[in-house]
């Protein structure tokens, strides 16, 4: 929880980029909590709305598992490299 | 225990060092006290648990020395139930919390009393609160059991729960992602959804509230009580509903009224049962949601 605001606050300089293809580099999470899966989701509904889908670049086994157990398996399944499973 | 010769070895020993043992017990205590605190935001923190059940093994081996019989008996049970805890078995819900207070508090004044400076005798209550803490303790697997029995009838249910986590549960320290996890433990998620659209747009995110609601079905041997028991850490600050949806045993709608008095079962119903929170809440009204057969409860 103590670094999903300073994750928050890099998210959205990210969004201000603006790079429509850009990806988020997923694969060096090696710890995460339903806090940061709710911050995806936000991110996700983010850019839903300005018509983008979020990819996630190769999401670690961590986020991968935690994403299905909080049921937010659209996250993963958008994941950038197609790798579900 | 004490026999009037002055001059028997045992008894010179005893008078010469109770004032220590005196002291430390209440050092002890003091601790059992200050833990019990630290617990109240933490309370699955093993290193707590097990300091927590060394101050109480401590109070209750020192005590065995000078043959205070009093404060071995009590602290003893007090003892198993932090056992129960450290190992896992049981969540110290602030109930509980509640309970090994008042039970410290005994401790305590039997310590005073074998120190000579104690009033009265309480031992009343003191029967009372060994019977809670052996309530709590002592008989979580029998009702266990009892549980599997009075379910197994039905065999394996299916259940539909939707849940959303309160504001305050990521500040409280409670991460969801274990209690799902937990869940999941009880049997099998058969589908699990996040209410995405609860969660606000990153410009309007607070990222330390909780936003997150769940609505997933779950196969699982477990009993209402049990499903229940997953969210004991974020009762008062959850909202849950569940219903029983593979029709052997239809179970009443839950509205939001239902949920909420679920949710004060949890920890208020009456009797014997898996959670220790029961038995420190006397008051509690008659369980409507017990592990009774569920159809009994139409």
């Amino acid at each position: 929880v103590p670094t999903v605001a300073a994750l928050r606050t890099d998210c959205l300089e990210w969004l201000d980029v603006g790079d429509p293809d850009a990806a988020v580099d997923a694969s060096g999470v090696d710890e995460v909590d339903a806090a940061g899966v709710q911050l995806l989701v936000s991110l996700s509904r983010t850019l839903a709305a300005r018509g983008r889908p979020l990819r996630l670049h190769a999401p670690s086994g961590p986020l991968r598992d935690a994403c299905r157990t909080l049921g937010a398996h659209a996250l993963i399944d958008a994941s950038a490299d197609g790798d579900h499973r | 225990m004490s026999r009037p010769d002055d001059t028997d070895p045992d008894t010179l020993f005893i008078a010469e060092a109770l004032p220590a043992f005196v002291s430390e017990a209440r050092e002890q205590i003091e601790g059992i006290e200050q833990l019990l605190l630290q617990l109240e935001t933490a309370p699955d923190d093993r290193e707590l648990l097990d300091a927590l059940f060394r101050c109480a093994h401590t109070v209750k081996g020192s005590a065995g020395l000078f043959g205070l019989d009093a404060v071995v008996d009590f602290t003893h049970h007090v003892e198993t139930l932090l056992d129960r805890l450290r190992e896992g078995q049981l969540l110290l819900t602030p109930a509980l919390s509640t309970l090994l207070l008042r039970s410290n508090d005994e401790i305590r004044s039997l310590v005073d009393a074998a120190a000579g400076q104690g009033t009265e005798d309480r031992r009343e209550g003191r029967e009372a609160l060994v019977e809670r803490l052996r309530d709590a303790a002592g008989d979580t697997r029998a009702a266990q059991d009892a549980v599997a029995d009075a379910d197994a009838p039905a065999g394996p249910g299916r259940w539909r729960v939707s849940v959303a986590f309160g504001t305050d549960t990521f500040r409280n320290g409670m991460d969801p992602l274990a209690i799902l996890a937990y869940l999941g433990g009880l049997g099998r998620l058969t589908s699990i959804a996040c209410r995405d659209t609860a969660v606000p747009p990153l410009e309007h995110l607070d990222p330390e509230s909780c936003h997150l609601g769940f609505d997933l079905e779950l196969e699982t041997d477990a009993c209402r009580k049990e499903i229940e028991h997953a969210f004991a850490f974020v009762r008062d600050d959850v909202e849950l509903e569940m219903r029983r949806i593979d029709g052997s045993c239809s179970e009443p709608q839950a509205d939001d009224t239902a949920a909420a008095a679920a949710q004060t079962d949890v920890d208020a119903a009456a009797g014997p049962g898996a959670t220790a929170a029961r038995a420190a809440r006397p008051k509690a009204p008659p369980a409507t949601s017990g592990c009774q057969p569920i159809a009994s409860t139409r």
